[in-house]
């Protein structure tokens, strides 16, 4: 085999009798993934703790509306911590498992490593496609929101006790009637 | 470590470039390619809204501004932090499209296959940051009200 690539170079590699062996290179990208998968994954972990605590103090209030705070749960909890849990499960499994890897030398374990990354984008795109959604509804309502304003100030409504004389009279003599 | 530093490329932990663990990075690389594709939208989008919440931020500002008065610096605070969050998402977005656009080919393409994974690598980095930064700052903010209230 004829040596072309940077992957080739140097290494005891015949095609026809075995598979190639990755290379330093590639092992140490692995490894920076592992590493940095696994600083995500307690970033997510965290961002999970505060959004659990922050809508399960909502229950302090449970008595006043009940339907409405366990509606409120359920949504929050389901459509947004399901698919942040499931994200930051795919993610730990990832960097595990590539971490694991070189010490072991289990090729099987980068298999199933890259299996999890594509399970992590696959709930990343759920998660993105609801974040578009969110995002393109606040910019919706912030639009409608300052139309609205806009109109306001461009027709300014004189007060009755700013009016003219004249008709400040003609209403109080329709009141009179 | 960039590849040019590294005087070749040795087999060390005895990892093996198996069809099955090709085929993987080029699976999850079609499914990459789009995630990214909507992450760029979605930071656009949200590029947008922070535009106008400096607009009218911009607007209400007089003329004698003051930095430590009111909520001022923590509007400030919030701004440069929104901008930096906005930085670091992108870069990780830049670098993930590019990862798995040379990730499609690594199955037949050596360097595509190197210039993926580091790509990738890049990516997560870029993430984690943005994760780090963006928990600190929700930490900050709790912090705040709670020594504000």
């Amino acid at each position: 085999m004829q040596e072309t690539t940077p992957l080739d170079a140097d290494l005891p590699f015949d095609a026809s009798e075995d598979e190639r062996p990755a290379g330093q290179w590639l092992e140490g990208y692995w490894t920076q993934m592992a590493y940095w998968a696994k600083r995500i994954t307690w970033s997510l972990w965290a961002y999970l703790a505060i959004f659990v605590y922050s809508n399960l103090w909502l229950i302090e209030f449970m008595d006043d509306n009940m339907m409405a705070i366990i509606i409120n749960l359920a949504f929050s909890l389901f459509l947004w911590a399901l698919p942040l849990g499931l994200l930051s499960y795919f993610t730990y499994t990832f960097s595990h498992l590539l971490e694991a890897a070189p010490q072991t030398g289990e090729t099987h374990r980068v298999e199933k490593a890259w299996k999890r990354l594509r399970q992590m984008l696959w709930t990343g795109m759920v998660i993105v496609v609801m974040l578009l959604v969110s995002t393109g509804a606040t910019m919706y309502y912030t639009y409608r929101i300052s139309q609205t304003q806009n109109m306001n100030m461009e027709e300014v409504i004189p007060l009755q006790s700013e009016g003219e004389e004249g008709e400040t009279m003609e209403y109080d003599e329709e009141q009179g009637e | 470590m960039t590849q040019e530093e590294k005087p070749e490329n040795t087999p060390s932990g005895g990892l093996a470039l198996t069809d099955y663990l090709l085929e993987r990075m080029t699976r999850a690389a079609r499914i990459g390619a789009p995630v990214m594709l909507l992450s760029l939208l979605l930071a656009i989008l949200n590029g947008f809204m922070l535009l106008y919440e400096f607009s009218v931020w911009f607007s209400a500002l007089e003329s004698d501004y003051y930095l430590m008065e009111g909520a001022n610096l923590y509007e400030a605070f919030d701004a440069l932090i929104s901008v930096a969050l906005l930085y670091l998402f992108i870069r990780g977005v830049v670098d993930g499209r590019q990862a798995f656009q040379y990730l499609r080919d690594s199955a037949t393409d050596d360097e595509a296959l190197l210039e993926g994974n580091a790509r990738l690598a890049a990516m997560l980095r870029w993430f984690a940051l943005f994760g780090i930064v963006f928990i600190g700052t929700l930490l900050l903010q709790k912090l705040w009200h709670y020594l504000m209230s």
